[in-house]
């Protein structure tokens, strides 16, 4: 077998922690959306941009110490 | 056939057949792929353009998830020394299964694959429960919060297919003609019903069925769902590569 791929930790924990923020804040947009539909604009925008940065996937600067 | 439960250790101590290695990196690469190549589809034009506030938050929550499962996979792959990094930034023209390639561009697209392409994603995790890799078991098993996610995208996919098709007209024969493309994709996924590999798959109790059992199991599931919704049911061979 392989050796482990160094970085899997750290990448687990870093997705892991992004992961856990987008689901909150899409929770939130979703309780404030008829109150304050402009909010619930600001947290698509706010995913839309986590989103293109994880997608982009440059592992090595998310995780650099 | 193989019935052991394989340990992350076992691997490491290469206690088992380098086949079957082979075979699980194999398989653990294709899902991270599939797992990331839902969000590369349809984030750049559905996540700003579907019709309502809370799709366009939805869509933001299942590529959420999505990402959450890739993650889940590549800890898997990470753990047994094959990397997935370059499976997050790679050009959609390189994803593994056909379904993956290209760009979701109509809401009629979004939500037909939500029904059928992510139903088939379903039908691929169930492969892997009580699998003989016990980490990868431990991911889809009951109680499982990939399969609970996976479920939600599947009914809020099946959810709007049958919205648009009760609209009826134009509307209707639009979300026919997404469904007509995307069934005969999914039933491609399952791929040929006369491959090896998927036979050293079951040998190693790394999957349970079939590529032709698990594709009727999915016909015989979407077939009267399309039905009901009013929908004509696309010819099964027609347009199709992997029979």
């Amino acid at each position: 077998m392989n050796d482990p791929v160094p970085f899997t930790e750290s990448l687990d924990v870093f997705l892991q922690e992004v992961v856990r923020a987008m689901h909150a804040a899409v929770t939130q947009g979703i309780r404030i959306m008829d109150s304050d539909p402009r909010g619930a604009d600001k947290v698509i925008e706010d995913c839309k941009q986590t989103l293109a940065v994880i997608m982009a996937g440059h592992v090595q600067e998310w995780i650099a110490p | 056939m193989f019935t052991d439960k394989v340990e992350l250790s076992d691997l490491r101590q290469g206690k088992v057949d380098p086949e079957y290695f082979d075979l699980l990196g194999r398989v653990l690469q294709i899902q991270s792929d599939c797992e990331i190549g839902g969000p590369h589809l349809y984030i750049d034009r559905m996540l700003p353009e579907a019709p309502l506030r809370l799709d366009r938050l939805v869509i933001a929550r299942t590529a959420t998830e999505e990402i959450d499962h890739f993650r889940k996979f590549a800890k898997l792959c990470g753990d047994v020394g094959v990397d997935t990094t370059f499976i997050l930034e790679r050009h959609n023209n390189q994803r593994y299964l056909e379904a993956f390639r290209g760009l979701i561009t109509t809401w009629e697209d979004f939500a037909v694959f939500g029904f059928l392409i992510d139903r088939v994603g379903r039908y691929q995790l169930e492969e892997f429960q009580n699998c003989t890799y016990a980490p990868l078991a431990a991911v889809v098993d009951h109680p499982s919060r990939v399969m609970d996610e996976e479920a939600g995208h599947i009914d809020y996919g099946t959810t709007r297919t049958a919205e648009l098709a009760s609209v009826g007209g134009e509307q209707k024969e639009r979300i026919q003609k997404s469904v007509d493309y995307w069934y005969v994709t999914a039933l491609d996924m399952f791929g040929n019903t006369s491959s090896k590999r998927a036979e050293r798959y079951r040998y190693w109790g790394l999957k349970r069925r079939t590529n032709a059992q698990a594709r009727a199991e999915f016909i015989a599931e979407v077939d009267p769902i399309i039905t009901k919704m009013g929908l004509t049911i696309p010819d099964k061979n027609i347009g199709r590569k992997y029979l």
